[in-house]
């Protein structure tokens, strides 16, 4: 073979395998350079305090939170400038929608909080629960009857009138629409009705400044699943929709938030420019561009080429993009907890069928997982410590019970105490355990599924076979698509034998033991340690008196940590890169359903 | 018929010819032809694929899908900060990527042997029945073959693996459903024109049944156009294997499959911190596939001229 056929060969198998290693990805539009700060009047720019009206409950203590104003920002007292146009690259969303009732709750916050807002914000600083479109609120004594006072002076974009207590029933409404995806059209029909007439009815307009939801099932925290930081009910303009319909939406959506929608191309970007006059917040930039970006580097590389502002970057490329001058942010509170279901734990008193008709399906005694001393083993595998240290740099915090944390109600500083005593790294005591329970060696099936804001999953599922490995147990690991997850696991109530990775939010407990620990339709998997957790949950739920709700909930936790429920891992702050030269300050409270919220306050560099 | 003794080393319709060459003389022939082994490809086979894959018991130093996360990312030993215990660094759990570069190969093997030997199989039984009966046959035959071309191949990959799920077997399964045309193609056009020859018409005449004709009489004669054909499909089923790996379509984790080391670190590969994470299986499999080429180059010069490259 000649020397030339055989650089071409070299050539041609290079050019093979780069093909393979990029996975063939599309390269991204090059965006543009970003647009140079604009003087812009003073006035407008200057910080405006927040509505000085702080919420009055009159009749009951939301445990939640309490009402308050909006903590001023800090660095946007100095801010004299306005920005230009700021670019924030992040991962395109499953659903590039304007609708957030069509979509989970993270994309719908990251395309739709921009432009449009709920009845209830939420602190950047501390995550509470603030007054937003609503000024105050309160509930009755049994958490059927939820009152909202509205502000009287907002206007929706684009023209289309003053928003009223008439756009609550029919944004809420739409919701619970047939094709309604999004996080909470579950806990939405079960509260305020099965169809969108239903909420017109329960949610009623007591004048253009009032409305009231009556709830179907007391619930002690209605205005926590109407507000931001569930970020599922924002506000669209009824009037629109009776006009243009769900196209006019889809078009250019009308809303009530501190951005007002400009264009989207899809894979591309999503745009906005800045509302001058907005009651919370008028941005410190003239434009806000989500630029949609699925490749790390690219993101990355677009950050250190200063063609973004500020990029979802991974922890791993951390250490390069301070290399190259940029720096790292985080939320101010945890945005994520990371945990280990242990499958096929299930009520026995709740029994249900099998949905196919098929026989193995939710309790079945002879589930090895149903025996505390194998729960307890998997958890003396796992070395959380080494998991935080090596695989988060340090940044988590101690994540003892799902779906409790110090800072919200129902928690037990016990747990705390005895985390190392009754949960420490000990893989002697495990495979003790497991010799005990006579499951030694037992067959379990580790499913490793990605999960947006969390991409260490498949390296900690990775690390984790080790670990149940080296105590004896028989593992097998699937990587398996969140959605097949879903269907072909936890939905049908067939997690038997299988442990899989799952992160949360930071949000009230009972959300969390809703979808976890609750049995039957009203919950997911369904894990339960005791029969004792439906009645606990039902009376945390529906208790107006924060002293029940919090007992009922640290009961619930205290059958959770002490009959290893699950394997928690760690809580993590959300991370982000930002471009010093270019931004000045970020603060944003990370208990959202997504990285990037509060954008209206985020301040260019001076 | 002499010129077809020159390019099959053992036809069988040539059997009596190469009975009366001297014993000597073939073994001269072979020893003559071994010196003319293109090295380079031998050698990186060697080291890099046939005996990792059938030693990895024995040379490979760790557990290949286990790992210590204190021992993450740690670099190649040339690198500061690496250490000999991990020749090759580690990846992002700690396994030694040396190890899993070494497990890797075999399933490189396996996947490339089981695959090609079945497509093949498959593709020369229906290619030779193709070209020996012809009419609607052939055309029932060809048409399928034009359908399995016409088939974007990554594609069908990644639907049938997220139907079936991603396992060894699966991967095979795609590979080939998607080979074993090409083998089809190549007997049906060999046998069109062994079928005329000669001692075909003789077998037919002296009584012989279509079966046996077609592999006792054709197939020996088409047989060293398919394995050079097999030769040069090693390095694509291993490059293809790698992407529906790399794509999360192929071999299941933790098992060590190159394309998907490749994947594991393909954010890090521009970053000092885990470079190597990527790009060594990276270059094994350039490395595997560039020797695959070249041995099959070879293979193509040495067994079928007719197929030469100018």
């Amino acid at each position: 073979m000649s020397k030339i056929a055989v650089l071409i060969a070299v050539a041609l198998t290079a050019a093979t395998v780069t093909i393979v290693g990029c996975g063939g990805a599309v390269e991204q539009p090059a965006a543009g350079v970003a647009t140079q700060p604009q003087a812009s009047d003073a006035a407008t720019a200057a910080p405006v305090r927040p509505s000085p009206l702080p919420a009055t409950p009159a009749v009951t203590i939301v445990a939640t939170a309490t009402p308050r104003p909006t903590n001023t920002p800090s660095a946007a007292q100095a801010v004299t400038d306005l920005g230009g146009r700021l670019r924030i690259a992040s991962v395109p969303p499953v659903q590039q929608l304007v609708g957030s009732w069509l979509g989970t709750t993270t994309a719908a916050n990251m395309q739709v909080r921009p432009f449009s807002d709920p009845l209830i914000h939420t602190d950047r600083f501390d995550g509470s629960l603030v007054p937003g479109l609503a000024t105050s609120w309160e509930a009755n004594e049994d958490g059927t009857q939820w009152t909202f006072h509205l502000r009287d002076d907002i206007e929706f974009q684009h023209g289309w009138g003053k928003f009223t207590a008439h756009d609550v029933p029919h944004s809420t409404g739409l919701i619970v629409k047939e094709d309604a995806i999004a996080s909470d059209t579950g806990i939405f029909r079960e509260l305020f009705g099965n169809t969108y007439d239903d909420v017109i009815n329960n949610v009623v307009v007591v004048d253009d400044n009032t409305v009231r939801y009556d709830v179907q099932v007391p619930n002690s925290i209605v205005d926590f699943f109407i507000s931001a930081q569930q970020g599922n009910l924002f506000m669209y303009s009824k009037a629109q929709f009776e006009a243009e319909g769900l196209d006019g939406y889809e078009a250019r959506p009308a809303g009530v938030g501190p951005w007002q929608f400009e264009e989207r191309t899809l894979d591309v970007n999503l745009l906005y420019s800045r509302v001058p006059d907005h009651y919370r917040r008028s941005p410190f930039f003239e434009e806000l561009e989500w630029v949609l970006i699925p490749e790390e580097n690219t993101r990355l590389a677009q950050l250190k080429t200063g063609q973004v502002q500020i990029g979802e970057i991974s922890r791993e490329l951390h250490i390069d993009a301070v290399g190259s001058g940029l720096e790292v942010v985080q939320s101010q509170l945890p945005s994520l907890q990371v945990t280990f279901i242990i499958g096929g734990v299930y009520n026995p008193e709740a029994g249900s069928e099998c949905a196919d008709g098929g026989e193995r399906c939710f309790y079945q005694p002879d589930e090895p997982h149903l025996d505390v001393r194998v729960r307890e083993a998997i958890n003396r595998a796992i070395n959380r410590q080494e998991i935080n240290e090596q695989l988060f740099d340090g940044i988590g915090q101690p994540h003892v019970v799902w779906g409790y944390h110090p800072a919200l109600p129902g928690w037990n500083s016990r747990w705390l105490e005895e985390h190392e005593e009754k949960y420490g790294f000990d893989p002697e005591r495990a495979r003790q355990l497991l010799k005990e329970s006579g499951h030694e060696g037992y067959k379990v099936k580790l499913l490793l599924t990605e999960l947006p804001g969390v991409p260490e999953m498949i390296p900690m599922g990775e690390a984790t076979y080790t670990y149940l490995t080296n105590v004896g147990i028989d593992v097998t690991s699937e990587a398996v698509e969140w959605s097949t997850y879903r269907a072909d696991y936890y939905r049908p109530g067939r997690t038997h034998g299988t442990i899989a990775a799952s992160r949360g939010t930071y949000r009230p407990a009972e959300i969390t033991v809703r979808s976890y620990n609750r049995s039957g339709p009203t919950g997911f998997w369904r894990t339960s340690v005791d029969p004792r957790t439906d009645t606990l949950y039902d009376l945390a739920t529906r208790s107006m008196d924060p002293v029940v709700k919090a007992d009922a909930l640290r009961e619930l936790g205290d059958l959770k940590f002490d009959l290893y429920s699950e394997a928690p891992i760690v809580w993590l702050p959300a991370q982000l890169v930002i471009d010093p030269r270019e931004v000045g300050e970020y603060v944003w409270p990370g208990n959202i359903n997504a990285s990037f919220t509060h954008t209206e306050y985020i301040t260019p560099a001076q | 018929m002499a010129a077809e003794d020159r390019t099959s080393p053992v036809p069988a319709a040539a059997q009596d010819t190469e009975a009366l060459q001297p014993e000597r003389s073939r073994l001269s022939l072979g020893l003559s032809e071994m010196r003319r082994l293109p090295w380079f490809p031998v050698v990186v086979l060697l080291v890099v694929l046939v005996i990792p894959a059938v030693f990895a018991n024995q040379i490979a130093p760790h557990d290949p899908t286990r790992g210590s996360l204190s021992s993450r990312l740690q670099p190649p030993v040339w690198q500061e900060g690496g250490n000999s215990e991990h020749l090759l660094g580690t990846d992002k759990v700690g396994r030694d990527i040396l190890t899993r570069i070494i497990y890797g190969s075999r399933i490189s093997v396996i996947i490339a042997l089981i695959a090609i030997v079945v497509s093949g199989i498959i593709g020369t039984a229906l290619g030779i029945t193709a070209g020996y009966w012809g009419g609607w046959v052939d055309a029932l035959i060809m048409r399928l073959v034009d359908i399995s071309l016409s088939i974007p191949i990554i594609l069908l990959g990644l639907v049938l693996v997220a139907a079936l799920g991603p396992r060894t077997s699966t991967v095979i399964g795609v590979i080939v459903v998607l080979l074993w045309s090409r083998y089809a193609r190549l007997a049906r056009g060999e046998t069109l024109a062994v079928r005329v020859q000669d001692f075909v018409s003789r077998a037919q005449v002296a009584g012989s049944g279509h079966i046996r004709i077609m592999f006792k009489h054709i197939l020996p004669n088409v047989f060293n156009s398919l394995v050079v054909l097999a030769t040069l499909q090693v390095g694509f089923v291993i490059i293809l294997e790698s992407t529906l790996s790399f794509l999360g379509a192929g071999v299941p984790r933790p098992n060590p499959a190159w394309g998907l080391m490749v994947a594991d670190g393909r954010e890090l590969v521009a970053s000092e911190k885990g470079w190597w994470v990527s790009l060594l299986p990276g270059m094994a499999i350039m490395l595997v596939v560039l020797s695959m080429n070249l041995l099959g180059d070879w293979l193509r010069d040495r067994l079928d001229p007719k197929q030469r490259q100018v």
